[in-house]
Formats: C-alpha cells, structure tokens, sequence
C-alpha cells in the first residue's frame, strides 16, 4: 500500500468518527432544545422550597412531590383543608395490548359522614408501575369549578412520572396526557384573557434543587423530556431530571350530557401508555 | 463458452434468487402463524332453520358457538327487528371520508332493561365488500359501578369474490368520534370473528384498542388479517361485536360510528375505505332531507 493511500485511509477514517461524532452531539443537543423551544408555551426555572411538614405529609398521602413555589401545587395545598384524600382508589390493570388502563374505585375508600368537611374536595389518587417508570396519579375536584375557578363542570387532573432507576436516561422522548369524552383541557382558545395558567408541565433536577416549569396549553413535553436541566432563577446551576409532572383541568364542552365518561390517556413517544376512564361527576359512583 | 465470470453471475444469482424466495416464503407464514398465535379457533355449528332465517334478515353471519352471537339468538323470540333501518345519507361526494349513513334511535335507545329487544340492520356497499351493520338494543349493563345504556354493534365485512383478494393487506377499524358514546373496554366485550366456509370454522381475536387521534375517538382494530386460516381455507368474512356505551341514559345524542376497511397508511389515503354510520338518538330530522324522527322503522313481529 503506498503512502498515499495510508493518509487518504487514516484522513478518511478521522473524518468519518468526526461526522459521526458531531452528528451524534448536534442531534442530542436539537433534541434537548427542541423541549424549550416550543410555541405557545413559557419556560421558567423555580427554586425549590423546603416546604412545611403538613405540605410534605399530603405529598406522602397523595403519592406525588408537592411544593408550594409551584403554582399549581400551592392552589392544592391552599385548599388543604377541604382535601379528602381517598387513597389507592384510582385502580390499573396490565391490558393484553401492553398498556394499562385504570378507573375509579370509590368502595376501596371508607369515607365517614362525621368526619367530612363542610366543603370537601375529593382527592383520587393511584398508580402503576410499567416499562421502568412509577406512575402516580391524582384526580382532584369532580366537582364544578370547585379548584379550577371555572363556571363549567371541571376537574384536575396531575401525572407524576418518575424512573425506577432514579435518573431519567438520556434520550427519553415525549410525554403527552390527552382528554376526552366530552371534556377538554382547559385553554386560552376556550378562555380568552384568564391570566392563570390551566396547563402545566414540571420537571425536577436532583441535586441541583430547582424545577423547571413549562406552562401552555398542552399537557405535553412535545420534544423530548431532557435528561439535564441546564439553568436557574440565580444561574449557572444544573442537574439530571429525577421526575416530571403534567398537572392539568379539564373543563366540560360537550353541551348534550348531563353524565360523561371521561378518558384520559398518557401516551408515551406517541405510543398509548396509560388510560384512566371514569364517569363524571364522582356523585355517580355508589 | 461460459466465461468463469459469467458463470459465477449465475451460481450467485442461482443461489441468490431461491434464497429470496424461501425468505419471503417464511417471512409470509412466520406472520401468518403469528396471527393465530392468540386466537381461538372455534368450530362453526351448522345452525337450524331458524337461525339460518335470521342470519338472512339481519344480513350477518350467526353462529350459536360464539358467545356474542348465541346471546342474540337465544333471545331471538324477543327481537324486533327493523331491517334497513340504517339508510344513506349522503353519497361519498357530498361527504368528505365516504358514504354517510344514518339510523334514527328512540331517545330511551339502550336504556331499557326487559320487554322486546329492537334491532337495527343496514348494509352499505364497498369496492369489492359488502359491510353489514346491526344494532342491537340490549339494554342498560353494568359498567364500572353504574348501570349504563348502550347497544351491541355486530360490523361485518364480506368479500365480494367469495374471498378476501390474498394480494392485498387487509384491517378493520370502526372508530366511535363521540363524546356521547365509547366502545366498551376491548378485553371484557369486544372480538373480531374470521369466518372460512371451506373449513367452517371461526377464528376469534381479542379487538385491539387503537389510539388514532385522541381518546374520544375510540378506535378497535384488527389490522392485519391474512385471507386463510392457518389450515389453508379462504377467510371470506369479518366481523367485529362489541358493544358501544352512551354517557347519558336518556339524552339526545349523535354519535358517529366510522369504518374503514383497508390498511390506514400515511401517504397512500386510497388503501383503504371508509362509511360513516351516524347514530341520532332522540333527535327529530323530520325537516331534513331524507330523514325522519323516529317511527319504529319497520317493524316485525318476533320470530316472524
């Protein structure tokens, strides 16, 4: 082999690993991006709060992280002492097409008259565990507007979504929880002018102890969810995401029913994940 | 003479060729084998006079061996069947996604629990199929804690050949586009039926739940299904039996019941067609051209 040919073949090879390489870097980097720079939504970084010991006991009631710097969280925790937390009653089962469906099952909660208050909104949480991730859900508020602040029936509905290993690994794609049968996300088409946000998603960095908020109109990630968040209110802070959360309302558009069967699906890389179905209002179950 | 490059061509293309094939041979029964791996074959019965009468008048196949079936025909004394219920509306010009079909419904439509069981039949008319559709009002059931009204759906597909084309990919989808409506879940109540009447037998498949758009449009699906049963006889029938549930039990109600046959594909919107079957329960379109609020249909004496 001439010496020619020896360069030509090492450059060659050089640049191939480069290409490969750098095409590798620029589509992780596009990919972690394409999360904020979506339209229609707001991006902002909150720092953690260390929360009350009543905050962190509803948290282990309910199953999902709260914290009262989050807007969405604080609105619950405001309302804490309406709360009936009936726990383990949003009940899931493995469906042969891979997935998990999962409803309502008022009889698992013993719910006493005498210790009822006066004006209580009803908290139904559950879970599951599926393709190396810890679901946990809670349905709050099948009542009208009583969190939403809406004049139409409505409810609440928050995902949380957190790796059995800890870590979110790179290269996890979207999330997305869509709504249906009769009822729809809340939105500014639907609202025009209402300042508060209905949507929201939350990511959590471990370590570095900050959140990351995306507010809009979707309950989605859209891009891929990143496994690093880079930034924070004071700067130049970082850490790997350890849990995402999709907190949402649901308001009522279908005119034509007094009673709805809602679904509510979590699809994960567009693929079906999870379904919760009910019926609306919870006055329907026994 | 041969040269030794011409000669080697062809050993490769010898061996090349029947390799491709034998590949091909067993990619084609690998899928088919994997099809039937979850499904049940059942043997079809071959049924007395009376069932045979009433397979005709409702124009689909019954079979006293399918569960969904025998439930129909053990209370066939009960029926009242309103055959062509299920009319045209529009043609596939004056409706975007194909023919539209509408059947007017009572406004108690599957709230009811005893007393006659009315059932609404309807054909509509594809390329090389025939699709057949019957509603039957069986009442309000149990769902999730609460009794709810609702009709079984029987959806059948028949090939107009004799057979399925064994050329062309074939699925079935019907997609209930309702807030007012949602099928019953897939695994409790809903199966597609293969029929081969060379071997008289049935090859029952749980329904897949398919997310197409968003979950109010809730879509069952078989899609694929071969053109024989693994024993070699032609499919020549599909069909699908679940049951659809209204949100409210006596509510004014239009639900939209799309059908395609075919295989959904992004780019090609010709592999496949569509009917659209539109439910009104309790509305009056007494005013609307080639419409009437609900009369009875045409009723018919049971087990006449």
């Amino acid at each position: 082999m001439s010496s020619f040919l020896k360069r030509f073949l090492v450059k060659l090879m050089i640049f191939c690993a480069a290409a490969i390489i750098g095409g590798w870097l620029f589509a992780w980097v596009s990919r972690q991006f394409s999360f904020y720079n979506e339209i229609y939504t707001q991006i902002s970084y909150i720092d953690e709060s260390e929360g009350d010991s009543e905050a962190r006991a509803l948290a282990d009631r309910i199953g999902i992280t709260l914290d009262p710097a989050l807007e969405k969280h604080a609105a619950l925790l405001a309302n804490r002492d309406r709360l009936v937390v009936c726990t383990e009653t949003l009940v899931f089962t493995q469906t042969e097409g891979g997935w998990v469906r999962g409803t309502v099952d008022r009889s698992r909660s013993v719910l006493s008259e005498n210790t009822l208050p006066e004006d209580p909104l009803y908290v139904y949480t559950g879970g599951f565990t599926a393709d190396g991730y810890i679901v946990r859900m809670a349905l709050i508020g099948m009542d009208a507007g009583q969190i939403a602040q809406a004049q139409t029936p409505s409810f609440e509905l928050a995902v949380e979504i957190r790796p059995e290993s800890g870590l979110f690994p790179p290269g996890e794609r979207a999330f997305d929880g869509t709504i249906g049968g009769g009822f729809s996300w809340k939105n500014a088409n639907l609202y025009p002018g209402e300042e508060t946000e209905s949507q929201a998603f939350y990511l959590h960095a471990r370590g570095a102890d900050i959140w990351m908020e995306k507010t809009g109109d979707l309950v989605t990630s859209e891009g891929q969810v990143p496994s690093l968040i880079l930034g924070a209110p004071s700067g130049g802070r970082f850490g790997r995401t350890d849990l995402v959360q999709l907190w949402g309302t649901a308001v009522k558009i279908s005119d034509s029913a007094d009673t709805g069967r809602v679904i509510f699906t979590l699809s994960r890389s567009q693929t079906l994940w999870g379904e919760l179905s009910f019926w609306y209002p919870d006055s329907l179950y026994p | 003479m041969m040269t030794r490059k011409k000669r080697n061509v062809l050993i490769f293309l010898g061996v090349l060729i029947p390799a491709l094939v034998l590949a091909a041979m067993g990619g084609w029964y690998a899928q088919k084998h994997a099809f039937f791996r979850d499904a049940d074959i059942i043997a079809g019965s071959e049924g007395d006079r009376e069932i045979q009468d009433l397979s005709e008048q409702l124009g689909v196949r019954l079979d006293p061996a399918l569960a969904q079936h025998a439930w129909l025909i053990g209370n066939r004394s009960r029926l009242v069947i309103h055959s062509g219920a299920v009319k045209r509306w529009k043609t596939e010009d004056e409706n975007y996604g194909g023919e539209e079909y509408f059947v007017a419904l009572p406004a108690n439509a599957g709230a009811g629990s005893e007393g006659p069981i009315h059932v609404y039949t309807g054909t509509f008319e594809g390329e090389n199929y025939t699709g057949s559709i019957v509603l039957i009002d069986s009442g309000a059931r149990e769902y999730d804690g609460r009794p709810s009204a609702g009709m079984d759906v029987i959806l059948q597909m028949r090939a107009g050949a004799g057979a399925f084309d064994d050329r062309r990919q074939r699925g079935l989808y019907a997609n209930v586009m309702s807030n007012d409506a949602f099928w019953h879940t897939p695994e409790e109540s809903a199966c597609f039926y293969l029929y081969a009447p060379q071997e008289n037998s049935w090859a029952v498949k749980p329904a897949e739940r398919w997310l197409f758009t968003n979950p109010a449009d809730f879509t069952l699906r078989l899609d694929p299904f071969p053109a024989s049963l693994a024993g070699g006889g032609a499919i020549n029938l599909i069909q699908l039996c679940g049951r659809m549930d209204f949100t409210d039990q006596g509510a004014q109600s239009v639900t939209y019941l799309k059908v395609r046959f075919g295989r959904i594909m992004m780019i090609h919107s010709d592999a496949w067609e569509e009917w659209t079957i539109r439910l009104d329960r309790g509305i009056d379109r007494s005013g609307q051209r080639g419409a009437a609020s609900y009369t009875g249909g045409t009723e018919a004496p049971a087990g006449s």
